[in-house]
Order: C-alpha cells, then sequence, then structure tokens
C-alpha cells in the first residue's frame, strides 16, 4: 500500500515534468516579401534542437513554430536568427499550451 | 505588333498579382534565398544579321554574413557569325563584391540598397575572330536599389565601368516584377517582370533594350526563369551589327 502510494507521488511529480506541454510561438518578421527568401529563415529555425512545425506566412510576415523544449522561448536568439536569415524581427507571441498567451510586446522594446 | 506586345504586358504587370521574384536581367538588392546561397545559371542567345552567339552563364554568390556577398561569374562563348569560322570556348571572368548599404524594414515590404564592384578578368581568348573576351580589363562600381513589397518590386541600377586603355561607359537598368498566382509557401508562383536597360558612353552604341521576363518558382529552392530582350535603340551600329533579339532561360538553385 504504501509502496504504490509512493510510485504514484513519483509518477505525479514525473507528470508534472514530462507533461510540460510545448508551446507555439508566433514572430512577426519585418522584411519578409519574396517567398523563396523565405527558405533561409527557415532553415535557421530548423537547424534549432527544440523547434518543430514550422510554418511561415508571407502576406502576413509572420513566422510560427512549435517549442517542445523544455527551457523557456529565448526571444533574444529568436530576434538574433530572424537577423541572421536577413530580416528584422518584431512581435515576439507565445501561446501556451493551456490557451493562455504572454508577451505580446516588441523584442525590440524587451531587449535593447 | 512588338510595341503592342510590351504594352500588353506592361499593362498585366501593373494590374496582376501581389509578391514578386527578382527581374530576369536587373540585379536585386536582396540577398538572401535563390540569390544568395546558390547557384544561378542561364543561356543567352543573341541574333544579329551578322553574328549569333550563345552564352552560357553560371553565377555563384556566397553570402558573408548577411551584409556583405562575394561571388564570381563564369561564361562559356560560342560565336557563329555568318562569314568565317565559329569560335567556342571560356569567356571573361567576373568576380563580385556586394555591400548592403540601407536595409528598412517593415510588415511586407522593405528597401534595401546596396553597393557592388564587379572587376573582369580578361580570360577569354581575343586572338580569334570573333573573339571571345574584350582583351582588357574592366572595373564596374555600382549601386543597387530596391523596393519590394508583396505586391510589386521595383528595382534600379545604376553603374559606372572603368575599361583599360578604352573609354568607360555608364550602365542603368531598371525592372518591374509581380506575380501572377496568389503567394505562399513553400512558393508555388509565376511572376512577370519587365526591365528596362542599356548603356551609354562614347565608345558604346548607347543602346537600350526592353525585357519582358517570366518566372517559375517551384518548391523551396528552385526557380526557372526566361526572357526575351528587344533593341529599342543601338545607337550608331551598322544595319548588319543590329540585334534582332536576345533571349536568355536559365535557373537558380539553393544548394543549402
Amino acid at each position: 500500500m504504501i509502496r504504490n502510494m509512493f510510485a504514484g507521488l513519483i509518477l505525479m511529480v514525473a507528470g508534472t515534468t514530462l507533461g510540460a506541454q510545448p508551446s507555439r510561438v508566433v514572430v512577426e518578421v519585418k522584411g519578409l516579401a519574396c517567398p523563396f527568401c523565405a527558405y533561409g529563415l527557415e532553415k535557421q529555425f530548423k537547424e534549432v534542437s527544440g523547434v518543430t512545425e514550422i510554418r511561415i506566412d508571407v502576406e502576413q510576415g509572420l513566422l510560427s513554430f512549435t517549442w517542445t523544449a523544455q527551457d523557456p522561448v529565448d526571444k533574444k536568439e529568436i530576434k538574433r536568427l530572424v537577423k541572421k536569415a536577413g530580416f528584422t524581427a518584431g512581435m515576439v507571441t507565445v501561446r501556451e499550451a493551456d490557451g493562455g498567451m504572454r508577451q505580446g510586446q516588441s523584442i525590440k522594446e524587451k531587449d535593447d | 505588333m512588338r510595341i503592342t506586345i510590351i504594352f500588353g504586358l506592361l499593362a498585366m504587370l501593373l494590374t496582376e498579382g501581389r509578391a514578386q521574384g527578382p527581374p530576369v536581367f536587373t540585379d536585386t538588392p536582396i540577398m538572401l534565398g535563390l540569390a544568395g546561397k546558390g547557384v544561378r545559371t542561364f543561356g543567352h542567345f543573341q541574333s544579329s544579321d551578322a553574328l549569333r552567339s550563345y552564352t552560357q552563364v553560371i553565377a555563384i554568390p556566397y553570402n558573408v554574413g548577411t551584409d556583405f556577398q562575394v561571388g564570381g561569374v563564369v561564361r562559356y562563348v560560342s560565336k557563329n557569325p555568318a562569314s568565317g569560322e565559329s569560335q567556342s570556348g571560356l569567356g571573361d571572368l567576373t568576380i563580385f563584391f556586394k555591400q548592403l548599404l540601407i536595409q528598412k524594414d517593415g510588415a511586407g515590404k522593405t528597401f534595401r540598397a546596396l553597393i557592388k564592384a564587379t572587376p573582369t578578368i580578361p580570360v577569354g581568348n581575343d586572338n580569334v575572330v570573333p573573339p571571345l573576351g574584350a582583351g582588357v580589363w574592366r572595373g564596374g562600381l555600382g549601386l543597387v536599389a530596391g523596393y519590394i513589397t508583396t505586391d510589386f518590386g521595383i528595382y534600379l541600377e545604376v553603374g559606372h565601368v572603368l575599361v583599360e586603355q578604352r573609354a568607360d561607359h555608364s550602365t542603368f537598368s531598371a525592372a518591374l516584377s509581380v506575380p501572377v498566382l496568389p503567394q505562399k509557401y513553400p512558393p508555388q508562383q509565376i511572376n512577370l517582370s519587365l526591365d528596362v536597360f542599356g548603356t551609354v558612353g562614347p565608345e558604346r552604341k548607347n543602346d537600350v533594350w526592353l525585357a519582358p521576363g517570366l518566372q517559375w518558382i517551384t518548391g523551396k529552392r528552385f526557380l526557372v526563369e526566361a526572357g526575351i530582350s528587344l533593341p529599342l535603340t543601338e545607337g550608331d551600329l551598322a544595319e548588319q551589327e543590329r540585334t534582332d533579339f536576345a533571349f536568355r532561360a536559365g535557373l537558380r538553385y539553393l544548394f543549402y
């Protein structure tokens, strides 16, 4: 009985960690005006561990991806990768798995 | 007839589509994607009463960071004169350096301008008739600018070319580019472009060309393009030397 309760407690703790749901990150990309230039943008983010399901909407100027890593989303790194791809990063929005949304502010305002 | 076709195409360009691709004949200030991390090749066929020539061009750019690009242009030239022997072989080699000067990005639009230097090394054989190379060093300095939005792209290019032991000449080029199909990513696009370009100089023919172009972008890394350039004027050239038309077709492929 005590052994079962202990195992359950371990699973609850493990579940809290393993059950951390991926976040959906949406990045406003300024200067994105030609679709095949977007390949470089996709490639930059594709190489980042923890980034999956990359989508690029050229008409809206948006890059979105799923962040599956345990670490919090690093907005400075996002800004750097967008710049490295040849564009300018604007707003970054992180949609949490619970449906909540945070950080609508410009990363320029936050980081500079 | 030619003017009708040109104006018809111009009307299509001004009324159709949304985003755009790089123009077929004018340079682009965007050093990304297919313009910066791949290879571009095209065949250029030019016909006059006196000479038919074909040049296969391979351009390989390499981005050193996002603001600076170096690259080389290799040419294989084949010339078939109306009288005399045909000649073929390597043409002159051009090295290019591009430095981005201005980048103003907005939502769905960008204005960029760069300066470029294009020294050309006379490695093509100029001891044959017709010659495959110019036989002299040339050094070009140019400014390339573009305002590109998700609706259209306007491109401008001006340059000055210093020629060893000969008079200099200047070049100019402008282009408008729009797509026919709605844009999406990965792209499946057909783009139309219209270029006007020419040269001005005492030893040049003071020529002006009009060049409609067509592009098909299929997938993330591959672009096929073609264009025909028609001379509006070729200055003082003799009738048999005047170009009937020039045609180019090629592709751009992103390797990495």
